[in-house]
Protein backbone atom coordinates (compact mmCIF):
# COMPACT_ATOMS: atom_id res chain seq x y z
CA UNK A 1 0.00 0.00 0.00
CA UNK A 2 1.48 3.49 -1.27
CA UNK A 3 1.29 5.95 1.95
CA UNK A 4 0.62 9.68 1.60
CA UNK A 5 1.50 12.06 4.16
CA UNK A 6 -2.12 14.03 5.09
CA UNK A 7 -2.24 17.52 6.55
CA UNK A 8 -2.91 16.25 9.96
CA UNK A 9 -0.24 14.35 10.39
CA UNK A 10 -2.09 11.19 9.52
CA UNK A 11 -1.12 9.20 7.06
CA UNK A 12 -3.24 8.93 4.17
CA UNK A 13 -3.04 6.04 1.38
CA UNK A 14 -3.93 6.54 -2.59
CA UNK A 15 -7.15 5.35 -2.23
CA UNK A 16 -8.43 7.53 0.67
CA UNK A 17 -6.77 10.22 -0.44
CA UNK A 18 -8.75 9.87 -4.02
CA UNK A 19 -11.87 8.77 -2.10
CA UNK A 20 -11.69 11.95 0.56
CA UNK A 21 -10.48 14.40 -1.61
CA UNK A 22 -12.32 13.56 -5.29
CA UNK A 23 -15.67 15.27 -4.99
CA UNK A 24 -14.22 18.40 -3.30
CA UNK A 25 -11.69 19.10 -5.72
CA UNK A 26 -14.16 18.32 -8.63
CA UNK A 27 -16.29 21.48 -7.18
CA UNK A 28 -12.97 23.20 -6.41
CA UNK A 29 -12.43 23.35 -9.84
CA UNK A 30 -16.32 23.74 -11.20
CA UNK A 31 -15.62 27.27 -9.41
CA UNK A 32 -13.39 27.76 -12.57
CA UNK A 33 -14.34 25.43 -15.32
CA UNK A 34 -18.33 25.73 -14.77
CA UNK A 35 -18.58 22.02 -16.60
CA UNK A 36 -18.95 19.15 -14.91
CA UNK A 37 -17.39 16.71 -17.35
CA UNK A 38 -14.28 19.29 -17.93
CA UNK A 39 -13.91 19.35 -13.75
CA UNK A 40 -13.63 15.75 -13.87
CA UNK A 41 -11.35 15.25 -16.86
CA UNK A 42 -8.92 17.77 -15.06
CA UNK A 43 -9.14 16.10 -11.12
CA UNK A 44 -8.03 12.79 -12.78
CA UNK A 45 -5.45 14.09 -14.75
CA UNK A 46 -3.83 15.85 -11.21
CA UNK A 47 -4.32 12.24 -9.66
CA UNK A 48 -2.22 10.52 -12.30
CA UNK A 49 0.18 13.03 -11.86
CA UNK A 50 0.50 12.36 -8.44
CA UNK A 51 0.74 8.99 -8.95
CA UNK A 52 3.31 8.85 -11.66
CA UNK A 53 5.76 11.28 -9.74
CA UNK A 54 5.51 9.85 -6.51
CA UNK A 55 6.09 6.31 -8.73
CA UNK A 56 9.07 8.30 -10.23
CA UNK A 57 10.78 9.39 -7.00
CA UNK A 58 9.86 5.94 -5.73
CA UNK A 59 12.16 4.11 -7.85
CA UNK A 60 14.75 6.96 -7.52
CA UNK A 61 15.13 6.00 -4.31
CA UNK A 62 15.16 2.38 -4.47
CA UNK A 63 17.89 3.14 -6.70
CA UNK A 64 19.82 5.22 -4.19
CA UNK A 65 19.23 2.37 -1.97
CA UNK A 66 17.33 4.41 0.48
CA UNK A 67 16.43 2.63 3.47
CA UNK A 68 13.25 4.32 4.35
CA UNK A 69 10.82 5.16 1.16
CA UNK A 70 9.40 8.44 1.80
CA UNK A 71 6.80 10.03 -0.73
CA UNK A 72 8.68 13.23 -2.41
CA UNK A 73 4.78 15.00 -2.04
CA UNK A 74 5.30 16.87 1.92
CA UNK A 75 1.65 17.79 1.63
CA UNK A 76 -0.23 15.79 -1.67
CA UNK A 77 -3.59 17.50 -0.74
CA UNK A 78 -2.79 20.98 -1.47
CA UNK A 79 -0.42 20.04 -4.12
CA UNK A 80 -3.63 18.49 -5.52
CA UNK A 81 -5.20 21.96 -5.33
CA UNK A 82 -2.72 23.88 -7.06
CA UNK A 83 -1.95 21.77 -9.53
CA UNK A 84 -6.12 21.69 -9.96
CA UNK A 85 -5.93 24.98 -10.09
CA UNK A 86 -2.93 25.88 -12.33
CA UNK A 87 -4.61 23.60 -15.03
CA UNK A 88 -8.17 25.23 -14.56
CA UNK A 89 -6.80 28.70 -15.49
CA UNK A 90 -4.61 27.09 -18.20
CA UNK A 91 -7.26 25.56 -19.63
CA UNK A 92 -9.47 29.27 -18.74
CA UNK A 93 -6.42 30.78 -20.71
CA UNK A 94 -6.85 28.84 -23.79
CA UNK A 95 -10.66 29.25 -24.38
CA UNK A 96 -10.61 32.45 -23.84
CA UNK A 97 -7.42 32.88 -26.87
CA UNK A 98 -9.95 30.49 -28.83
CA UNK A 99 -12.60 33.21 -27.80
CA UNK A 100 -15.78 30.57 -27.04
CA UNK A 101 -16.62 32.24 -24.00
CA UNK A 102 -14.52 34.38 -21.04
CA UNK A 103 -15.90 33.55 -17.55
CA UNK A 104 -13.24 35.20 -15.32
CA UNK A 105 -14.67 37.93 -14.03
CA UNK A 106 -18.50 37.06 -15.40
CA UNK A 107 -20.36 36.51 -12.48
CA UNK A 108 -20.53 32.81 -12.85
CA UNK A 109 -16.99 32.83 -10.97
CA UNK A 110 -17.17 33.97 -7.51
CA UNK A 111 -14.35 35.90 -5.98
CA UNK A 112 -13.09 32.84 -3.37
CA UNK A 113 -12.18 31.15 -6.85
CA UNK A 114 -9.91 33.81 -8.27
CA UNK A 115 -7.49 33.79 -5.50
CA UNK A 116 -8.40 36.14 -2.76
CA UNK A 117 -8.87 33.57 -0.63
CA UNK A 118 -6.36 31.23 1.33
CA UNK A 119 -5.54 28.07 0.32
CA UNK A 120 -6.80 26.72 3.23
CA UNK A 121 -10.11 28.10 2.43
CA UNK A 122 -10.28 26.69 -0.89
CA UNK A 123 -10.16 23.47 0.85
CA UNK A 124 -12.87 23.91 3.64
CA UNK A 125 -15.01 25.58 0.99
CA UNK A 126 -14.74 22.57 -1.47
CA UNK A 127 -15.16 20.33 1.31
CA UNK A 128 -18.35 21.54 2.76
CA UNK A 129 -19.64 21.48 -0.98
CA UNK A 130 -18.86 18.20 -1.38
CA UNK A 131 -20.67 17.60 1.78
CA UNK A 132 -23.76 19.31 0.65
CA UNK A 133 -23.33 17.35 -2.43
CA UNK A 134 -23.75 14.04 -0.81
CA UNK A 135 -26.48 15.22 1.21
CA UNK A 136 -28.46 16.16 -1.68
CA UNK A 137 -27.45 12.70 -2.96
CA UNK A 138 -28.74 10.92 0.26
CA UNK A 139 -31.90 12.91 0.14
CA UNK A 140 -35.44 10.89 -0.55
CA UNK A 141 -36.19 11.15 -4.14
CA UNK A 142 -38.85 13.16 -4.21
CA UNK A 143 -37.71 15.15 -1.70
CA UNK A 144 -34.58 15.92 -3.99
CA UNK A 145 -36.87 16.83 -6.92
CA UNK A 146 -38.57 19.15 -4.82
CA UNK A 147 -35.41 20.66 -3.35
CA UNK A 148 -33.92 21.22 -6.99
CA UNK A 149 -37.14 22.36 -8.79
CA UNK A 150 -37.21 25.19 -6.58
CA UNK A 151 -33.59 26.32 -5.62
CA UNK A 152 -31.97 24.93 -8.81
CA UNK A 153 -34.73 25.31 -11.26
CA UNK A 154 -36.28 28.42 -9.09
CA UNK A 155 -40.01 27.07 -9.59
CA UNK A 156 -42.65 29.11 -6.91
CA UNK A 157 -43.54 26.29 -4.44
CA UNK A 158 -47.19 26.74 -6.53
CA UNK A 159 -45.86 25.97 -9.17
CA UNK A 160 -44.27 23.17 -7.76
CA UNK A 161 -47.30 21.74 -5.84
CA UNK A 162 -49.11 21.81 -8.95
CA UNK A 163 -46.20 20.38 -11.49
CA UNK A 164 -45.99 17.00 -8.83
CA UNK A 165 -49.63 17.37 -8.15
CA UNK A 166 -49.05 18.03 -3.87
CA UNK A 167 -49.85 20.35 -1.42
CA UNK A 168 -48.28 23.65 -1.41
CA UNK A 169 -47.89 22.53 2.55
CA UNK A 170 -46.12 19.36 1.30
CA UNK A 171 -43.80 21.47 -0.99
CA UNK A 172 -42.59 23.78 2.21
CA UNK A 173 -41.82 20.84 4.41
CA UNK A 174 -40.22 18.99 2.47
CA UNK A 175 -38.08 21.77 1.25
CA UNK A 176 -37.18 22.69 4.86
CA UNK A 177 -36.56 19.01 5.11
CA UNK A 178 -34.09 18.97 2.86
CA UNK A 179 -32.14 22.31 4.09
CA UNK A 180 -32.08 20.88 7.31
CA UNK A 181 -30.55 17.38 6.52
CA UNK A 182 -27.95 19.60 4.18
CA UNK A 183 -27.65 21.87 7.16
CA UNK A 184 -26.71 18.96 9.60
CA UNK A 185 -24.81 16.63 7.27
CA UNK A 186 -22.27 20.06 7.15
CA UNK A 187 -21.62 20.60 10.57
CA UNK A 188 -21.13 16.52 10.87
CA UNK A 189 -18.31 16.58 9.01
CA UNK A 190 -17.17 19.81 10.32
CA UNK A 191 -16.59 17.52 13.44
CA UNK A 192 -15.38 14.72 11.75
CA UNK A 193 -13.06 16.92 10.27
CA UNK A 194 -11.45 18.26 13.95
CA UNK A 195 -11.67 14.84 15.19
CA UNK A 196 -9.40 13.23 12.59
CA UNK B 1 -20.51 31.22 8.54
CA UNK B 2 -24.04 31.40 7.77
CA UNK B 3 -23.61 33.61 4.73
CA UNK B 4 -21.03 31.50 3.37
CA UNK B 5 -23.34 28.20 3.77
CA UNK B 6 -25.98 29.90 1.62
CA UNK B 7 -23.72 31.17 -0.99
CA UNK B 8 -21.71 27.50 -1.06
CA UNK B 9 -25.47 25.77 -1.27
CA UNK B 10 -26.44 28.05 -4.18
CA UNK B 11 -23.47 27.09 -6.04
CA UNK B 12 -23.72 23.49 -5.24
CA UNK B 13 -27.27 23.39 -6.35
CA UNK B 14 -26.81 25.36 -9.56
CA UNK B 15 -24.51 22.64 -10.35
CA UNK B 16 -26.04 19.37 -9.08
CA UNK B 17 -27.18 16.39 -11.02
CA UNK B 18 -27.94 13.37 -10.07
CA UNK B 19 -25.63 10.67 -9.64
CA UNK B 20 -22.50 12.86 -10.86
CA UNK B 21 -19.44 12.99 -9.23
CA UNK B 22 -19.20 9.67 -8.30
CA UNK B 23 -15.85 8.77 -6.57
CA UNK B 24 -16.23 5.30 -6.92
CA UNK B 25 -16.78 5.31 -10.70
CA UNK B 26 -14.14 7.65 -10.88
CA UNK B 27 -11.46 5.53 -9.48
CA UNK B 28 -12.53 2.88 -11.33
CA UNK B 29 -11.90 5.02 -14.46
CA UNK B 30 -8.31 5.97 -12.32
CA UNK B 31 -7.31 2.36 -12.54
CA UNK B 32 -8.46 1.75 -15.75
CA UNK B 33 -6.16 5.23 -17.01
CA UNK B 34 -3.82 4.09 -15.10
CA UNK B 35 -3.16 0.74 -15.80
CA UNK B 36 -3.49 1.46 -19.96
CA UNK B 37 -0.74 3.99 -19.13
CA UNK B 38 1.71 1.55 -17.41
CA UNK B 39 1.27 -0.94 -20.79
CA UNK B 40 2.19 2.00 -22.54
CA UNK B 41 4.72 4.09 -21.06
CA UNK B 42 6.81 3.96 -17.75
CA UNK B 43 8.24 1.03 -17.67
CA UNK B 44 11.48 -0.57 -17.23
CA UNK B 45 12.77 -3.52 -19.67
CA UNK B 46 12.76 -5.83 -17.38
CA UNK B 47 9.11 -5.10 -16.46
CA UNK B 48 8.24 -5.39 -19.70
CA UNK B 49 9.87 -8.88 -20.26
CA UNK B 50 8.51 -9.90 -16.56
CA UNK B 51 5.31 -9.46 -17.29
CA UNK B 52 4.91 -10.68 -21.11
CA UNK B 53 6.33 -13.73 -19.76
CA UNK B 54 3.85 -13.78 -17.03
CA UNK B 55 0.85 -12.76 -19.48
CA UNK B 56 2.19 -15.79 -21.66
CA UNK B 57 1.88 -18.23 -18.58
CA UNK B 58 -1.42 -16.97 -18.15
CA UNK B 59 -2.32 -17.58 -21.76
CA UNK B 60 -1.48 -20.71 -21.69
CA UNK B 61 -3.24 -22.08 -18.29
CA UNK B 62 -6.11 -20.35 -20.17
CA UNK B 63 -5.87 -22.14 -23.72
CA UNK B 64 -5.26 -24.79 -21.31
CA UNK B 65 -8.66 -24.85 -19.54
CA UNK B 66 -10.24 -24.17 -22.09
CA UNK B 67 -8.88 -27.22 -24.10
CA UNK B 68 -10.25 -29.15 -20.90
CA UNK B 69 -13.32 -27.53 -21.19
CA UNK B 70 -14.60 -27.78 -23.98
CA UNK B 71 -12.59 -31.01 -24.94
CA UNK B 72 -15.02 -32.77 -22.63
CA UNK B 73 -17.69 -34.87 -23.95
CA UNK B 74 -21.62 -33.96 -22.48
CA UNK B 75 -23.63 -37.59 -22.24
CA UNK B 76 -27.50 -37.50 -22.36
CA UNK B 77 -28.73 -41.36 -21.52
CA UNK B 78 -32.04 -42.98 -20.83
CA UNK B 79 -31.56 -45.30 -18.11
CA UNK B 80 -35.21 -47.85 -18.57
CA UNK B 81 -37.17 -44.83 -19.48
CA UNK B 82 -38.21 -42.78 -22.63
CA UNK B 83 -36.50 -39.43 -21.84
CA UNK B 84 -36.49 -35.93 -24.18
CA UNK B 85 -33.37 -33.63 -24.06
CA UNK B 86 -32.88 -30.44 -25.90
CA UNK B 87 -29.10 -29.82 -27.29
CA UNK B 88 -26.97 -26.55 -27.11
CA UNK B 89 -28.08 -25.88 -30.40
CA UNK B 90 -31.69 -26.36 -30.05
CA UNK B 91 -32.29 -29.69 -31.43
CA UNK B 92 -34.72 -31.45 -29.32
CA UNK B 93 -33.42 -35.90 -29.13
CA UNK B 94 -35.76 -38.15 -27.79
CA UNK B 95 -33.80 -41.64 -26.13
CA UNK B 96 -35.65 -44.63 -26.21
CA UNK B 97 -34.65 -46.47 -23.01
CA UNK B 98 -30.76 -47.39 -22.64
CA UNK B 99 -29.81 -45.02 -25.43
CA UNK B 100 -27.75 -42.82 -25.40
CA UNK B 101 -26.20 -39.01 -27.01
CA UNK B 102 -22.60 -37.81 -26.64
CA UNK B 103 -21.56 -34.93 -28.00
CA UNK B 104 -18.31 -32.01 -27.38
CA UNK B 105 -19.46 -29.26 -24.94
CA UNK B 106 -19.98 -25.84 -25.68
CA UNK B 107 -19.34 -23.75 -27.78
CA UNK B 108 -17.26 -27.20 -29.62
CA UNK B 109 -20.86 -28.28 -30.63
CA UNK B 110 -22.23 -24.54 -32.09
CA UNK B 111 -19.55 -25.03 -34.46
CA UNK B 112 -19.54 -28.23 -35.38
CA UNK B 113 -22.88 -29.91 -34.63
CA UNK B 114 -21.28 -33.87 -34.28
CA UNK B 115 -22.81 -36.10 -31.95
CA UNK B 116 -22.21 -39.94 -31.10
CA UNK B 117 -25.10 -42.06 -30.23
CA UNK B 118 -25.87 -45.24 -28.95
CA UNK B 119 -29.57 -47.12 -28.62
CA UNK B 120 -32.42 -45.70 -30.29
CA UNK B 121 -32.57 -41.88 -30.93
CA UNK B 122 -35.01 -39.52 -32.14
CA UNK B 123 -34.15 -36.31 -33.58
CA UNK B 124 -35.81 -33.21 -34.48
CA UNK B 125 -32.83 -31.04 -35.37
CA UNK B 126 -32.95 -27.54 -35.87
CA UNK B 127 -32.32 -25.89 -39.35
CA UNK B 128 -28.98 -24.72 -39.90
CA UNK B 129 -27.63 -24.79 -43.37
CA UNK B 130 -24.41 -23.61 -42.11
CA UNK B 131 -24.02 -25.90 -40.09
CA UNK B 132 -25.15 -29.63 -40.78
CA UNK B 133 -26.10 -31.77 -38.16
CA UNK B 134 -23.57 -35.14 -38.49
CA UNK B 135 -24.44 -37.85 -36.27
CA UNK B 136 -22.26 -41.36 -35.78
CA UNK B 137 -24.24 -44.26 -34.62
CA UNK B 138 -21.27 -47.56 -34.39
CA UNK B 139 -20.70 -48.39 -38.16
CA UNK B 140 -22.98 -45.66 -39.53
CA UNK B 141 -23.23 -41.66 -40.47
CA UNK B 142 -26.00 -39.15 -41.27
CA UNK B 143 -25.57 -35.68 -41.59
CA UNK B 144 -28.87 -33.66 -42.05
CA UNK B 145 -29.67 -29.71 -42.34
CA UNK B 146 -32.87 -29.29 -40.33
CA UNK B 147 -35.61 -32.49 -39.75
CA UNK B 148 -37.32 -35.25 -37.84
CA UNK B 149 -35.60 -38.56 -38.24
CA UNK B 150 -34.68 -41.63 -35.19
CA UNK B 151 -31.63 -43.26 -35.67
CA UNK B 152 -31.70 -46.74 -34.14
CA UNK B 153 -28.36 -49.02 -33.17
CA UNK B 154 -29.40 -52.50 -33.07
CA UNK B 155 -27.35 -54.70 -30.79
CA UNK B 156 -26.36 -57.02 -33.75
CA UNK B 157 -24.47 -53.59 -35.50
CA UNK B 158 -27.16 -53.36 -38.06
CA UNK B 159 -28.23 -49.28 -37.90
CA UNK B 160 -31.61 -47.90 -39.62
CA UNK B 161 -33.04 -43.98 -40.37
CA UNK B 162 -36.45 -43.24 -40.34
CA UNK B 163 -37.25 -39.94 -41.49
CA UNK B 164 -40.59 -38.42 -40.22
CA UNK B 165 -39.95 -34.72 -42.25
CA UNK B 166 -37.48 -33.18 -43.90
CA UNK B 167 -34.26 -34.57 -45.50
CA UNK B 168 -31.27 -37.05 -45.08
CA UNK B 169 -28.24 -38.08 -45.71
CA UNK B 170 -27.05 -41.79 -44.86
CA UNK B 171 -24.13 -43.48 -45.12
CA UNK B 172 -21.25 -45.64 -43.84
CA UNK B 173 -19.04 -42.81 -43.03
CA UNK B 174 -19.13 -39.21 -43.83
CA UNK B 175 -16.87 -40.00 -47.22
CA UNK B 176 -18.55 -42.96 -48.62
CA UNK B 177 -21.70 -42.93 -51.01
CA UNK B 178 -24.79 -43.20 -49.45
CA UNK B 179 -28.69 -42.46 -49.20
CA UNK B 180 -30.45 -39.53 -49.51
CA UNK B 181 -33.80 -39.83 -47.11
CA UNK B 182 -36.85 -37.72 -47.61
CA UNK B 183 -40.06 -37.94 -45.75
CA UNK B 184 -41.28 -41.42 -44.63
CA UNK B 185 -38.08 -43.31 -45.97
CA UNK B 186 -36.32 -45.77 -43.81
CA UNK B 187 -33.25 -47.38 -44.61
CA UNK B 188 -30.91 -49.62 -43.00
CA UNK B 189 -27.09 -50.40 -43.04
CA UNK B 190 -25.95 -54.02 -41.31
CA UNK B 191 -22.40 -54.13 -40.71
CA UNK B 192 -21.02 -55.63 -43.74
CA UNK B 193 -22.45 -53.54 -46.43
CA UNK B 194 -20.97 -50.59 -47.77
CA UNK B 195 -24.81 -48.61 -48.70
CA UNK B 196 -27.44 -48.78 -46.84
CA UNK B 197 -30.63 -50.22 -48.36
CA UNK B 198 -34.06 -48.86 -48.48
CA UNK B 199 -36.64 -50.84 -45.96
CA UNK B 200 -40.49 -50.20 -45.66
CA UNK B 201 -40.78 -49.43 -41.67
CA UNK B 202 -44.23 -48.52 -41.82
CA UNK B 203 -46.23 -45.41 -41.82
CA UNK B 204 -44.88 -43.68 -37.93
CA UNK B 205 -41.75 -45.41 -37.30
CA UNK B 206 -40.80 -43.27 -34.77
CA UNK B 207 -44.36 -42.95 -33.26
CA UNK B 208 -42.19 -43.92 -30.32
CA UNK B 209 -41.20 -40.45 -29.70
CA UNK B 210 -43.93 -38.54 -31.54
CA UNK B 211 -46.51 -39.83 -29.67
CA UNK B 212 -48.76 -39.42 -32.79
CA UNK B 213 -49.85 -41.72 -35.61
CA UNK B 214 -50.49 -39.90 -38.80
CA UNK B 215 -52.17 -41.82 -41.55
CA UNK B 216 -52.79 -40.67 -45.23
CA UNK B 217 -54.76 -43.35 -47.52
CA UNK B 218 -53.09 -45.84 -45.27
CA UNK B 219 -54.89 -49.49 -45.82
CA UNK B 220 -56.27 -50.40 -42.62
CA UNK B 221 -54.85 -53.29 -42.58
CA UNK B 222 -51.04 -51.54 -42.57
CA UNK B 223 -53.09 -49.12 -39.40
CA UNK B 224 -53.22 -52.40 -37.56
CA UNK B 225 -49.91 -53.88 -37.94
CA UNK B 226 -48.93 -50.48 -36.61
CA UNK B 227 -51.29 -50.21 -33.50
CA UNK B 228 -50.40 -54.22 -32.98
CA UNK B 229 -46.76 -54.14 -32.80
CA UNK B 230 -46.95 -50.22 -30.61
CA UNK B 231 -49.35 -51.54 -28.07
CA UNK B 232 -48.19 -55.55 -27.87
CA UNK B 233 -51.69 -56.70 -29.04
CA UNK B 234 -52.75 -58.58 -32.07
CA UNK B 235 -55.61 -56.80 -34.09
CA UNK B 236 -57.39 -58.18 -36.81
CA UNK B 237 -60.51 -57.72 -38.82
CA UNK B 238 -62.99 -59.52 -38.66
CA UNK B 239 -64.45 -59.18 -42.16
CA UNK B 240 -62.21 -58.34 -45.25
CA UNK B 241 -62.18 -54.46 -46.35
CA UNK B 242 -60.19 -52.58 -48.79
CA UNK B 243 -60.60 -49.42 -46.72
CA UNK B 244 -57.71 -46.41 -45.97
CA UNK B 245 -57.52 -44.27 -43.73
CA UNK B 246 -56.51 -40.49 -43.63
CA UNK B 247 -55.70 -39.23 -40.14
CA UNK B 248 -53.72 -37.62 -37.36
CA UNK B 249 -53.98 -39.18 -33.85
CA UNK B 250 -51.97 -39.41 -31.00
CA UNK B 251 -51.10 -42.45 -28.86
CA UNK B 252 -53.04 -42.55 -26.22
CA UNK B 253 -55.81 -45.42 -25.25
CA UNK B 254 -55.81 -48.01 -27.87
CA UNK B 255 -59.73 -49.15 -27.16
CA UNK B 256 -60.48 -45.38 -27.44
CA UNK B 257 -58.38 -45.23 -31.14
CA UNK B 258 -59.67 -48.23 -31.85
CA UNK B 259 -63.45 -47.61 -31.06
CA UNK B 260 -62.91 -44.12 -33.39
CA UNK B 261 -61.16 -46.59 -36.57
CA UNK B 262 -64.58 -49.20 -35.91
CA UNK B 263 -67.13 -46.29 -36.07
CA UNK B 264 -65.86 -44.19 -38.71
CA UNK B 265 -65.02 -47.08 -41.16
CA UNK B 266 -68.21 -48.92 -39.85
CA UNK B 267 -66.09 -51.89 -39.08
CA UNK B 268 -65.25 -54.59 -36.42
CA UNK B 269 -61.58 -54.64 -35.57
CA UNK B 270 -60.88 -57.95 -33.04
CA UNK B 271 -58.37 -57.75 -30.52
CA UNK B 272 -56.04 -60.47 -28.43
CA UNK B 273 -53.50 -60.34 -25.98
Amino acid sequence: MRVFPSHKGKDMDFDTLFRYWYRPLCLFAMHYVDDIDQAEDIVQECYMVLWEQDSDSRSQARSRKASEEICHVRDPKSYLYSMVRNRCLDLLRKESRRGEHVPIGTASVPESALGFHEEETWQDDSLREARMWTAIDSLPEKCREVFLLSKRDGMKYCDIAAHLNISENTVRNQISKALKVIKEDVRKIVAYLFGL
Amino acid sequence: MENSHDKDLEFVVRHYRNGRLDTSAAIARFNARHLYRRINGKMSRSAIIAAVSAAAVLLAGVFAAVRIYYGTWVELTSSDRLMAYVLPDSTSVTLAPGSSVRYRKYPAFSRNRSVEMDGKVFFSVKRDTDHPFEITAGGSYVKVLGTEFHVELTPDGMSEVCVTSGKVFFARDDISRGLVLTEGMAARIGEGDTVPESIDAGPNPSVWATGVFEYENTPVREVLDELSSYYSVKLSLASQTDRNITGRFEAGDLDEILDVIGNALDIEIRKEK
